[in-house]
């Protein structure tokens, strides 16, 4: 039996966890929307939004792991419904990782006086949407 | 900017792609809780932050020789893959070194009568196996990195030749 002192921490790191997950998915919905909604999306705001998004998708994959990791070593199996639903949240993030690097690689490349395309950061943002929703399905069980 | 964008963007990419697919690997077999459990969420935390950390500073001196989003003729498939088995197996290697000092000092720190363990034959071998063995894996990884980066660099030429057809 783990003792109180234990326990409170060990709570309040999968709570910090979840919140990490959160943020870090939130600031990379808010950012592609901040670059893509004005009339002339901007690629300063654009250079800096890239280099958000990889430290953003670092800190959601390490603390998706720590989600998952509570769930151990009872992570339902593949075929269950949660185990093909996070299968599929897998395989969308890897998708929004290639995704990503093709659309950073665009706007490294970009001159100074470029226009950046403001579908890529729509598309970006799209992706992160059905992923947040997957994620909701998931939660209900 | 470009080249710190491309650091960030491709050692995050190479590493946050590889953890996810290798958990998807393990998911699909329905084994990921049986490898979680051991592992636990401080040590994987501590894992994916020290393969990030290396990873950044092994592209950050790698791809100084054949960036994969440059439109310079150094961007050859050879060099790619060169450069990315070599940096992967750096990669590897560091990783494997600082896990190995982590782990080391934390013995020595909880007892300090654990130097002579350390500096033991059996721990010797088993640094030099894990070396090897981290060598090996790093450049076999590197070398799958290599030819995503190739399609991802021939993707955006693509995109970017059309746009400027438009």
């Amino acid at each position: 039996m783990p003792s109180t002192e234990f326990v409170l921490p060990v709570q309040a790191a999968a709570l910090a966890v979840r919140w990490i997950h959160f943020i870090a998915l939130a600031a990379i919905l808010g950012g592609a929307l901040a670059v893509a909604l004005p009339d002339r999306p901007s690629l300063t705001l654009a250079r800096r939004y890239e280099f958000l998004f990889w430290v953003a998708i670092g800190l959601v994959v390490v603390s998706g792991i720590g989600n998952v990791g509570r769930l151990a070593p009872n992570v339902p199996a593949f075929e269950s419904r949660w185990g093909r639903l996070f299968a599929l949240k897998l395989i969308a993030v890897v998708g929004l990782i290639a995704v990503s690097t093709v659309r950073s690689g665009i706007v490294a490349r970009t001159g100074n006086d470029g226009d950046v395309d403001r579908r890529w950061y729509l598309l970006t943002a799209g992706w992160v949407a059905a992923l947040a929703a997957i994620a909701v399905v998931m939660a209900r069980g | 900017m470009a080249d710190r964008l491309t650091v960030a963007g491709f050692a995050t990419a190479h590493v946050t792609g590889l953890t996810v697919l290798v958990l998807l690997g393990f998911h699909l077999r329905s084994t990921l809780g049986g490898i979680l459990e051991p592992i636990g969420t401080v040590t994987g935390v501590l894992l994916f932050g020290v393969l990030w950390g290396v990873a950044i500073v092994t592209h950050h001196y790698g791809f100084g020789a054949s960036e994969p989003w440059s439109v310079d003729d150094r961007r050859t498939a050879i060099r790619l893959f060169g450069a990315g088995f070599a940096w992967g197996a750096l990669t590897g290697a560091g990783t494997f070194w600082v896990l190995a000092i982590l782990g080391l000092s934390g013995l020595l720190v909880a007892d300090p009568s654990a130097i002579v363990d350390i500096l033991s034959f059996p721990t010797l071998l088993i640094v030099l196996l894990g070396t090897a063995l981290s060598l090996v894996i790093g450049g076999a990884v590197g070398l799958v990195a290599a030819a995503f980066d190739l399609g991802v660099g021939d993707v955006v030429d693509r995109i970017r030749a059309s746009r400027s057809r438009k």
